[in-house]
């Protein structure tokens, strides 16, 4: 149907920046920087933390940069980085081990749609219900999936799960939203996201 | 799952759908046109997938082009290090000489707890004490009295206190969250010792907050007047000063900072090396305010609003050193700063006088009589002694 979008490719500046090119480290920065800063909210609420997290990122890149080794996907480097320094920060504050149970991936569904006639108050609810049951690891792969670019392998490699579960749990949230959304009667509807 | 798959693993709908730029917009919307069979499933299933959409923070450009400067400006030369974990340092590896003039209109406008690594401070260690010498509150509930004008405040000494030459034991902090506290009073004047032998020379009536022991993370200190700090350089715990209207944050350096309940502008002078800066309650203007040497940030609480200048290099050097440079200022600027250092009231009989233009340095660090000598020689007018601790220009 559509063919593949056609990715910049961000490995050959990367390429370039590590024999030194500042016009790549700038470009690289610029590319991925909303992005970043967007993911590294959904980590915490605190900005100024995720603000401090970028500048030891990038800053980090700059000064190792005879030293980065090559990579395929530029934006997995970039986003798992950040999420070691940010949780590195919160666990920090915490003071106890931060495990993977202790994910606090916020996500705020806009539930928007262009038609809003056929969201009506109780279908939204019941939408909202079900999104708001998603465990924090789901939130986040719901979130890379369709915010990043990461492929599955990726995603798994994010939330140290198998590429298979990440991409299943996608598949499962989508089908429940779209079963939601038919015209079934909804007490009809048995709706579980969760595995 | 299959007529799923088509749609949530093409790059480019996911895009259209979550974050669509004119170029997708234009993809899809010829797209379509060229395949109408396909457009009702092409929008049901955009419709679906839209209720995953969340909402995004956006960061400005200010705070993009502010990181980015930081990291570029620092000129780190490291090599080493492994995945994430690197030296902090290197945005403020130069040693900083910085001088900050702060005035807030009200002094209790103050907002905790929403900046994460600052202190939260109680009302009263704002308005304590009324004494006329300078007085050390401590954390475990004690406190001291300091009759000279001049002294030295050590708490360098991990659970002591040392204070003109006496060696005090500090118990342990009750209640819990108790501050040490300095104030000294107008008329006096202190060098505080703080728990890194950072140094802060207080001012005349000037007060600072310290936490029962930094923490691990930051280096927290709450001024209210003036004082001139000499921070030990540690990277990994940044040194953050805090007043009721603003921030400074730094990880070593040696600045001046004032902070005057009666001054509408907040102002900073940096001498040397980087600092950065902010309003205490950012929300009102985001993030920090980093300056350059000899740059000069003024703060105006009315229009919200920093305002970057050159600074006077020289008068802030020569502050720190207890001499006030005049440039053209009136007569009354000058009697105010006499009357706050030696605790003191001059009457200007005659407002006009008051008005004069002067120029020239005042050096505070003399006895009393020498300075109403230059004051008399500025002014061309005799100081009377009316009685203890007021005078008049005549």
């Amino acid at each position: 149907m559509m063919k593949g979008v056609q990715n910049a490719d961000w490995s050959v500046e990367w390429s370039r920046f590590k024999c030194g090119d500042m016009d790549s480290f700038r470009r690289i920065y610029d590319h991925f920087f909303d992005r970043l800063y967007r993911y590294g909210c959904k980590l915490t609420a605190n900005t100024e933390m995720v603000e401090d997290s970028m500048q030891e990122l990038f800053l980090s890149l700059y000064t190792r940069r005879e030293n980065l080794s090559e990579t395929v996907s530029v934006e997995f480097y970039l986003l798992k980085a950040l999420k070691l320094i940010i949780y590195g920060k919160l666990r920090k504050e915490k003071k106890y081990v931060f495990s993977r149970e202790e994910n606090d991936f916020k996500l705020e569904f806009l539930l928007e749609t262009d038609e809003p006639e056929d969201l009506d108050q109780r279908r939204v609810e019941l939408i909202l219900k079900s999104l708001g049951e998603l465990n924090p690891a789901a939130r986040e792969i719901i979130y890379l999936k369709f915010y990043s670019d990461l492929d599955y392998r990726q995603i798994g490699e994010m939330l140290g799960i198998q590429p298979d579960s990440a991409k299943k749990q996608v598949y499962r949230v989508v089908s429940s939203l779209r079963a939601l959304l038919k015209d079934t009667p909804l007490e009809l509807l048995h709706i579980c996201f969760r595995a | 799952m299959a007529d799923l798959e088509k749609y949530i693993e093409d790059k480019r709908f996911i895009k259209w759908v979550y974050e669509p730029d004119p170029e997708t917009e234009a993809y899809f919307a010829s797209y379509l046109e060229a395949h109408p069979d396909e457009k009702t499933e092409f929008l049901r299933v955009k419709k679906e997938l839209s209720l995953l959409k969340v909402k995004q923070l956006k960061p400005d450009t200010a705070t993009k082009e502010r990181i980015y400067h930081e990291i570029t400006a620092a000129r780190p030369a490291g090599k080493t290090g492994h995945l994430v974990r690197f030296n902090l340092a290197v945005w403020v590896r130069y040693a900083a000489v910085a001088i900050f003039f702060f005035a807030i209109g009200s002094l209790f406008m103050y907002e905790f707890g929403r900046n994460a690594g600052t202190m939260p401070v109680a009302e009263s260690l704002l308005v304590k004490s009324a004494s006329q010498n300078t007085m050390v509150y401590l954390a475990d509930g004690s406190q001291r009295e300091i009759g000279h004008a001049q002294t030295v405040i050590d708490f360098s000494h991990s659970g002591h206190l040392v204070v003109e030459n006496d060696t005090i034991k500090i118990g342990k902090t009750f209640p819990q969250n108790s501050k040490n506290l300095v104030v000294v009073p107008h008329g006096k004047r202190a060098v505080v010792k703080l728990y890194d032998n950072s140094e802060v020379k207080l001012n005349a009536g000037s007060r600072i907050i310290l936490p029962d022991a930094f923490s691990k993370e930051t280096r927290n200190a709450y001024l209210v007047g003036e004082a001139f700090f000499d921070i030990r350089k540690d990277p990994a715990h940044p040194f953050l000063v805090e007043t009721s209207s603003a921030v400074v944050k730094v990880l070593g350096t040696s600045f001046h900072l004032a902070a005057y309940p009666d001054r509408e502008e907040v102002s900073t002078f940096l001498q040397e090396g980087v600092v950065r800066f902010r309003a205490a309650d950012h929300g009102l203007f985001t993030g920090w305010v980093e300056l350059k040497p000899n740059e000069q940030a003024t703060f105006s609480r009315a229009s919200q609003k920093i305002a970057v200048t050159r600074g006077d290099e020289t008068y802030y050097r020569l502050w720190k050193d207890g001499i006030v440079q005049f440039n053209n200022e009136t007569v009354q600027q000058l009697i105010n700063r006499v009357e706050q250092y030696f605790n003191i009231t001059v009457r200007l009989p005659d407002p006009q006088v008051g008005d004069l233009r002067i120029s020239g340095k005042l050096d505070l660090n003399k006895d009393l009589n020498e300075v109403f000598e230059y004051v008399e020689l500025i002014t061309d007018k005799k100081v009377v002694k009316e009685n203890a601790g007021a005078f008049s220009l005549n």
